[in-house]
């Protein structure tokens, strides 16, 4: 190797290893996450995925009764090689409006209706965890003798897009808020721009809250092109209170922007900055339901997963998009988020390193 | 009227280093200092204290008669500042980044373009800060820390890593500046910018101002003497001109091979130097002999020069 390249590589090593914060969130926190993760799934967690049993009856004790006919079992258990869980399949008998409300809100994403001597699969197709459950029952329970037919999800809300669309706005107030005031101030820090402003007597209160104000304006305008968007592509409208919309807009924010201020408050380079937002928003965006439902997960996990303000924010989202509430209904994770974000605000700003 | 600074034995620690070393200053209103030091002398430590962005460990600060302790809002709205290194946000313009600061001020917009005029900016209102020079940079960094019409100014090397016509134009801002009253700090490792602005200079080492006064005075009360300079072929042995009466000081200057030495009795002792190169045959290659700058007042008071 030449020496002019031996020492860039070197170089390159001395910077990385000399930065505390991005060995811990390079390093150690992966090997941690792992660690949990790992914990979890060789313990031989078990995944459940619901579905739907629906039978037109005004008999409700009829459809407990009913699909023994066509599952034996109430639960279908998947075991797929190497791999070290399980995943079952539970038969859940419900009524139809039960059936609607659990496939809006993600617990489920397929109903079976009876038809004379054979099933019918309602789900999307374009979510492909219904999909691959619909696979699975076939192949296990009915094999190639089976004379069951799939019909495309009926009913306003119970795509796929319709359950996507409320976490993608969720996921887009945690994006721009998160890296646009958390990145805002590690530049400005590393620049030493804040350092000049501070010179003066221009107030920190002013100068945090015109990020969060800036933040909160183009959140606005992102997420109503994406809204108008997906309303006259795909005829997706809010059936709950817009108020309580924009309120859990705010709150979202809120909770985004004290995490920013933390996240940001000591960090003096860009490359543990990047590191830090990538490392904390990532598993936000992969548990937080916005792609697919965690309720499948352990539920250990599952109530974790719950908690994290990026869950709380798209569930809410979603309840609101596809259910006619009004205010109420938001009282608890407005309150929530804005918690979660005063918390992480007020030990930023204790920690916050301004010069 | 208050002294526009009065430090009262400062001092400051960075874990065991001495930054600043018990330090006393007094300056009067519109006077225009140059803090004079080599790197590590203290000069930015003590000028961020006294700008209100560092706190001394102990000791007190009085900037026009008010600490920034409990006066932080009014000293930064009297006091302009200009670091010795910022960035500016590079998709902004001239005009927008000045009316930004000024708006801190509640400054009148009409001081923006005073100011614009004031450094030479007017012409380069609309463009973005990416696409200006280092020398427009700096006088961007100036025309911020003139937004306010201070009372009292701090310059951090305000024009380290400019040409001499950049320096020069700065150079000239400051001087309307002092003419209008302001009271000026500079750090600077130019000589020849304290010498040409500044009516005091203050030269500090280890933490200490080790000698202040006007360029006159300091020359007049160190420089008795003289200084030869010997351009030569190597450098001679450290008691080479043992047994000669009279020689201050001698400092070897390594790049460019020549000997200083420092003597109130140049005609006498001159003839006797000679002699000793020929005896010790060291090759003799021109000699110039002149009064005493700052800067060789520098190398007498820290063994160092202003760059090491």
């Amino acid at each position: 190797m030449n020496n002019s390249l031996k020492e860039l590589i070197a170089i390159q090593f001395k910077e990385y290893w000399r930065e505390p914060e991005v060995l811990f969130w390079t390093l150690a926190f992966p090997i941690i996450m792992a660690w949990v993760l790992g914990i979890t799934f060789l313990s031989k967690p078990v995944m459940n995925y619901k579905v739907a049993y629906v039978e037109a009856s005004a008999d409700q004790e009829l459809p407990q009764k009913l699909y023994k006919r066509f599952f034996p079992e109430d639960k279908i258990q998947i075991q797929i090689p190497g791999r070290t869980y399980v995943e079952n399949i539970v038969i859940a008998p419900m009524s139809e409006s039960e059936a609607m409300e659990s496939l809006k809100n993600g617990t489920i994403s397929i109903i079976i209706r009876p038809h004379e001597d054979h099933l019918v699969y309602s789900f999307d197709s374009a979510n492909e965890e219904a999909v691959k459950i619909y696979l699975w029952i076939e192949k296990k329970v009915f094999g190639k003798k089976s004379k069951n037919i799939t019909e495309a999800v009926k009913g306003k809300g119970n795509r796929y897009i319709d359950y996507l669309i409320p976490g993608l706005i969720a996921l887009g107030i945690m994006n721009a808020t998160i890296w646009g005031v958390g990145w805002t101030l590690i530049e400005f820090r590393i620049k030493k721009f804040m350092r000049r402003m501070l010179a003066t007597p221009m107030k920190k209160f002013e100068f945090m809250a015109s990020l969060s104000i800036t933040r909160l304006v183009l959140g606005v305008i992102e997420a109503s092109i994406l809204y108008t968007f997906v309303h006259f592509v795909f005829d997706i409208r809010i059936e709950g209170s817009l108020l309580a919309v924009i309120l859990m807009f705010i709150a979202g924010h809120i909770a985004f922007n004290g995490l920013a201020v933390f996240l940001a408050s000591r960090t003096a380079s860009s490359r543990a900055g990047n590191t830090i937002i990538n490392v904390v928003t990532l598993p936000f965006f992969l548990l937080s339901g916005v792609f697919f439902s965690y309720r499948n997960f352990p539920d250990w996990m599952v109530s974790f997963v719950e908690v994290l303000p990026l869950t709380v924010l798209a569930d809410t989202m979603r309840t609101l998009f596809l259910t006619p509430v009004g205010v109420s209904a938001i009282i608890i994770p407005f309150c929530y988020l804005t918690a979660v974000g005063a918390f992480f605000y007020m030990i930023g700003i204790r920690i916050y390193k301004w010069y | 009227m208050s002294l526009s600074i009065n430090a009262k034995n400062v001092k400051k620690y960075f874990k065991d280093v001495k930054a600043i070393d018990g330090l006393n200053l007094d300056v009067q209103p519109g006077e225009f200092i140059a803090l004079l030091g080599p790197n590590g002398a203290g000069k930015s430590t003590l000028i961020e204290m006294l700008e209100g962005v560092q706190k001394q460990d102990s000791g007190e600060i009085f900037i026009d008669g008010y600490n920034w302790e409990q006066n932080a809002n009014h000293l930064r709205s009297i006091t302009g500042i200009s670091f010795q290194e910022t960035r500016f946000m590079d998709k902004v313009t001239v005009h927008e980044t000045l009316k930004l600061f000024a708006s801190f001020y509640k400054s009148d917009i009409s001081m923006v373009r005073e100011t614009m005029n004031l450094v030479g900016l007017a012409d380069k209102q609309k463009s973005y800060i990416e696409d200006l020079s280092g020398g427009q940079r700096q006088k961007l960094a100036l025309a911020i820390s003139l937004i306010n019409k201070p009372k009292i100014l701090f310059l951090d090397e305000p024009t380290t890593g400019l040409d001499p016509g950049a320096r020069r134009e700065i150079w000239s801002i400051l001087e309307k500046m002092h003419a209008d009253g302001t009271t000026i700090i500079l750090t600077t490792h130019y000589m020849e910018e304290a010498e040409f602005l500044c009516e005091r200079i203050l030269i500090m080492f280890e933490g200490k101002i080790i000698a202040e006064g006007s360029l006159e005075e300091l020359l007049g009360r160190y420089s008795v003497s003289q200084t030869i300079e010997l351009e030569l072929g190597k450098r001679p042995a450290q008691n080479w001109l043992k047994g000669i009466s009279g020689i201050k000081d001698q400092h070897w200057k390594k790049e460019e091979k020549k000997m200083l030495i420092h003597s109130p009795e140049v005609p006498r002792v001159l003839p006797e130097i000679m002699k000793k190169l020929e005896q010790q045959k060291i090759e003799f290659k021109g000699i110039q002999c002149r009064s005493m700058t700052l800067d060789d007042l520098f190398i007498l008071l820290t063994g160092t020069y202003l760059h090491e």
